[in-house]
């Protein structure tokens, strides 16, 4: 039992290391990104329902320009996220939303727009999957995919 | 002549209609009891003789009209063979059935004659009757087409059992396509995509579903066959399309594409052009769009006056105005109903999210829920029903549930582990 897990241990590794993390790409024909607020960038929320940038959120885009401002050669892709409440559909068009809003600030703080694009996931990969206000909080966010 | 061809005539033969109707099932309050005894066979399949009162009677509960009977408390031996009108009717009365189904099955070269019956038991009289021929593979279908006739039988209307729900499922990570009986039986797995498969919706013929995947690690518009499970790319963008329909042609599909943070209503053609934007709201949602059964109408979320509320305009895109009179500042998700007299949709109400019907002008609106979060209603064809995803069993996992469209008799459909969403009520195929 113990030598299968250590095995499953070092696969995980070794596939975690294959993965070079410039896609995060789990597994063969996987085609969904792994959910954490890991990477160079951080996250951001939203209030419900919302799209607009609060004052923490434009300062966290504030340093996170400064990052792709030094790191040139990096693309990034806005990834839109919802908290599971509402509906699957308006909440698509929300993180597709939340997305956006991210990126126009970007680009208003001189992040070249071909080095940027958005995805949104709706409400379908929570990074928390509790149902309760701190889990929903977080899971209102816009992702940094950098590749 | 073939074999199709010959079940083809005998099920479009003439009812054997062998008297008046005379009962009536009163209202939503009273169910009325029924008893569906085990067939009699002489020389068939005796599994066939206890499958197919099976299949009916989870039918004709399912229907929220009847109380079926349970089996134990038959005085009659099962199986018993008998003519129809010499049934022993107070073997019945003593157990409370007014209503008694019997049939028998005769072993034919190829498969299998089925005659079933209907009985008013207090009138002690044969109400309705027919034959069907067929293959053991057609058992279940003769089961549901004698379900609907007696469902006509008593609502003047014919059932639903039969058709066919498709739904999203959560797999692991990932969301894959699924098809099932409308009675929650013969669960199908349609994408293996490892991705997500969201938003499905029937073609009118019921053969193919649209539905927005996330294959390529972007959301596109595809096809999938129910019946190959071939699958078609419809749009190839950067856009986000979501909540694809048909239109009636089979030929346009109805759909909210969201790009550069706007969300609007637009037609396309089947192989995912643009052919007409039906909205154009600066930084506004429109989503989830669906025609009213004339397609003249389009009713639709938006977000327009500040928050999501439900709209309803011309299938040209004009004169949009809202029909969401709830008080709720988060309505979604609206369908009309197929006989286009009302409209259902989902509110924040309640401390949940929670189902309403109102009429398409959003006058007199119902509250039908009122228990966990109900969510992604869609209609059965007739109208009478609604299937939706609810956490009323358990907490944070959505599973579907069906019910009368007047609230009543809700019945859980899936129980998967992960969790099953957005449900789209395939078409009756005659």
């Amino acid at each position: 039992m113990r030598i299968l897990k250590v095995l499953l241990v070092a696969a995980l590794v070794l596939s975690m290391a294959a993965c070079s993390c410039r896609t995060r790409k789990v597994g063969p024909g996987d085609n969904i990104p792994l959910t954490g607020d890991g990477g160079p960038l951080k996250d951001i929320n939203f209030a419900f329902d919302s799209s607009a940038l609060d004052a923490r959120a434009k300062e966290i885009l504030k340093a996170n320009a400064a990052w792709l401002a030094e790191n040139s050669s990096r693309r990034v892709q806005v990834e839109g996220h919802c908290d599971e409440r509402g509906t699957n559909e308006y909440n698509m068009a929300l993180g597709s939303r939340r997305a956006n809003a991210a990126m126009d600030y970007l680009r208003s703080l001189g992040v070249q727009a071909s080095r940027m694009s958005t995805v949104s996931y709706g409400e379908e990969l929570p990074l928390d999957p509790a149902h309760n206000e701190s889990a929903w909080a977080r899971n209102r966010r816009d992702h940094f995919n950098v590749q | 002549m073939s074999f199709k061809s010959l079940l083809f005539v005998a099920l479009l033969a003439p009812a054997t209609l062998l008297g008046q109707t005379d009962i009536y099932v009163r209202g939503s309050g009273k169910l009325f009891p029924i008893a569906l005894p085990r067939l009699c066979t002489m020389a068939g399949d005796p599994q066939v003789a206890r499958d197919i009162p099976e299949i009916v009677s989870r039918d004709l509960d399912l229907s929220g009209y009847f109380e079926v009977l349970n089996p134990n408390s038959f005085i009659e031996a099962p199986g018993k063979c008998t003519a129809p009108d010499a049934t022993a009717f107070t073997d019945w009365t003593v157990i409370g059935a007014e209503g008694l189904v019997r049939g028998e099955i005769v072993a034919e070269p190829s498969g299998i004659r089925v005659k079933m019956y209907l009985l008013d038991v207090q009138r002690q009289k044969v109400v309705l009757g027919k034959e069907y021929v067929g293959d053991y593979s057609q058992v279940s279908k003769i089961a549901h087409r004698w379900a609907n006739e007696v469902m006509k039988f008593f609502t003047g209307e014919s059932g639903v059992f039969g058709t066919q729900i498709a739904y999203s499922s959560r797999v692991g990570r990932f969301k894959e396509l699924f098809v099932m009986d409308m009675d929650g039986s013969n669960v199908r797995q349609l994408t293996n995509e490892k991705a997500l498969a969201l938003s499905a919706a029937w073609d009118p013929s019921g053969s193919r579903l649209l539905y927005t995947s996330y294959r390529n690690r972007q959301p596109d518009l595809f096809e999938v066959d129910v019946f190959s499970r071939a699958t078609r790319q419809v749009t190839k963008n950067s856009a986000l399309e979501v909540s694809p329909k048909y239109r009636k042609d089979g030929r346009s599909i109805l759909a909210s594409v969201s790009q550069g943070g706007d969300s609007d209503i637009v037609l396309l053609d089947n192989g995912g052009r643009l052919v007409q934007k039906l909205t154009r709201s600066n930084g506004v949602i429109d989503v989830s769009p669906s025609y009213s059964p004339d397609e003249s109408q389009i009713i639709f979320t938006s977000n327009r006056a500040g928050n999501p509320q439900i709209y309803v305009m011309g299938a040209d895109g004009g004169g949009a105005h809202r029909v969401s009179f709830v008080n709720s500042n988060y309505c979604t998700d609206p369908r009309w109903s197929p006989k286009g007299d009302k409209i259902v949709f989902v509110c924040r109400a309640d401390a949940g999210f929670n189902l309403f019907i109102a009429n398409p002008d959003g006058s007199s609106p119902m509250q039908l829920t009122s228990s966990g979060d109900n969510e992604d209603p869609d209609w059965s064809p007739d109208g009478r029903y609604l299937v939706f995803a609810t956490t009323f069993w358990s907490r944070g996992t959505f599973h579907l549930a069906l019910m009368r469209a007047d609230g009543s008799g809700m019945k859980e459909l899936t129980k998967s582990r992960g969790g099953d969403f957005e449900p789209s009520w395939g078409p009756l195929i005659p």
